[in-house]
């Protein structure tokens, strides 16, 4: 645990630095982990299975939103669970849970090796569809079309500057518009 | 959407590679509202015209330093609001320190003079504009603080709203006693607590709704 925890903080680091590919990397390492981690967090809630593919993605555009808010000098790994328990209450209560946190995480936090592939996929895209123009367009463009930056700004006649702010603005409207919903 | 798409989309927002951080929102945000506050001041009340001679007792020197502490274990204590993992008990305690320090005051002024006037110290001379202007002078460095705290992540949103809340109490407070003539400890610790109190809830009030993430 002590390496995946530090290889972790490497990439995070390196990440906010601007470093793409340790970027990359981590999501690519935390999605599994995090698919883990929420599903005994659910069962454990005595709950079912389907939002946790949801609640991955939402936990994954949180981290990615307040990346920030990581003290360097402290352990990673606590950080992205406090992200991960508050976005699974959130996504609870939401669906009319009363739950009652326990006051101890007496679960333990190995990263699974096999972890089972996603249920189904997200339902994130629904949020989009409502979104302000350049926001939607561009989401679509580079999230569900597979798109660069680059690439979006020929299609959308956009400057790549204007692409970038929309892909940000649009990435912070779709966590605010997960915490407006009542499934 | 499904994740990997997701996980794309994340790698190319480099926006967010800009610091965001609370701190240097904060500062800038919270220190426009300490501005306000002092033309607020300025404009309205005016500075007390009796500093010199208040500042030759120990009451004065005493009302800044609690205010002072107050704010320094404020400003560590909102500051550590923003982390999604949960405020350690260590952390709030040491929000202590201040009202510590003025118990001390105010055992100290019990014992400094006649209990026949305990009653008129903390009566004081204006204890109303206390409790009205401190709230009012908190509220420039509330909005500018709430605006900072929102870029956190805090595990409770209320709690980091009534932290914010302490801290920008503590702010009108420091600036309204450039205007205030009680001194005493006895004043400070009624009427100065409670106006920093009426702040930090309201700043927990309003940090349930705005400072969810």
């Amino acid at each position: 645990m002590k390496d995946i925890e530090q290889q972790w903080a490497q990439w995070m680091q390196a990440a906010v630095g601007g470093d793409t590919v340790s970027y990359r990397r981590l999501l690519d390492a935390l999605a599994p982990y995090l698919r883990d981690y929420v599903r005994r967090r659910l069962r454990a809630y005595g709950r079912g299975q389907d939002d946790v593919e949801d609640i991955v993605q939402e936990v994954l555009l949180a981290v990615h939103l307040k990346k920030h808010t990581w003290d360097g000098e402290r352990p990673i790994v606590p950080w992205v669970r406090a992200i991960a328990v508050h976005k699974t209450i959130d996504a609870l209560r939401r669906h009319g849970h009363r739950i009652n946190v326990p006051i101890d995480d007496v679960l333990d936090d190995l990263p699974a090796e096999d972890t089972e592939p996603p249920l189904r996929a997200s339902e994130m895209e629904r949020f989009i569809a409502p979104m302000r123009g350049r926001q939607r367009d561009v989401l679509k463009a580079i999230a569900l079309d597979g798109l660069t930056i680059s690439e979006a700004s020929e299609r959308l006649q956009m400057s790549v500057g204007a692409v970038r702010v929309a892909l940000h603005r649009g990435l912070a409207a779709l966590a605010a518009a997960y915490r407006e919903t009542d499934a | 959407m499904n994740t990997d798409d997701l996980i794309r989309s994340l790698v190319q927002d480099q926006e967010t590679a800009r610091a965001t951080q609370v701190r240097r929102i904060a500062s800038m945000t919270g220190l426009c509202g300490i501005g306000l506050s002092l033309a607020m001041l300025g404009v309205i009340l005016g500075v007390r015209p009796d500093a010199g001679t208040a500042l030759q007792s120990w009451r004065l020197p005493f009302k800044i330093m609690v205010v002072g502490v107050l704010i320094a274990t404020s400003v560590r204590a909102y500051a550590r609001a923003a982390n999604p993992e949960s405020l350690r008990v260590r952390s709030l305690g040491l929000l202590l320190l201040a009202p510590a320090l003025l118990f001390g005051g105010v055992i100290f002024e019990l014992l400094d003079g006649p209990s026949s006037e305990w009653l008129l110290k903390v009566a004081g001379k204006n204890p109303t504009l206390c409790l009205i202007a401190i709230p009012c002078l908190s509220i420039a460095p509330l909005i500018g603080l709430l605006m900072g705290q929102r870029h956190g992540a805090p595990a409770s949103p209320t709690l980091a709203g009534a932290l914010t809340g302490l801290l920008a109490g503590s702010l009108g407070a420091a600036v309204y006693i450039l205007r205030c003539t009680d001194d005493s400890p006895l004043f400070v610790a009624i009427w100065y607590m409670t106006a920093i109190l009426i702040v930090t809830g309201a700043g927990g009030v309003i940090g349930r709704k705005l400072l969810c993430w």
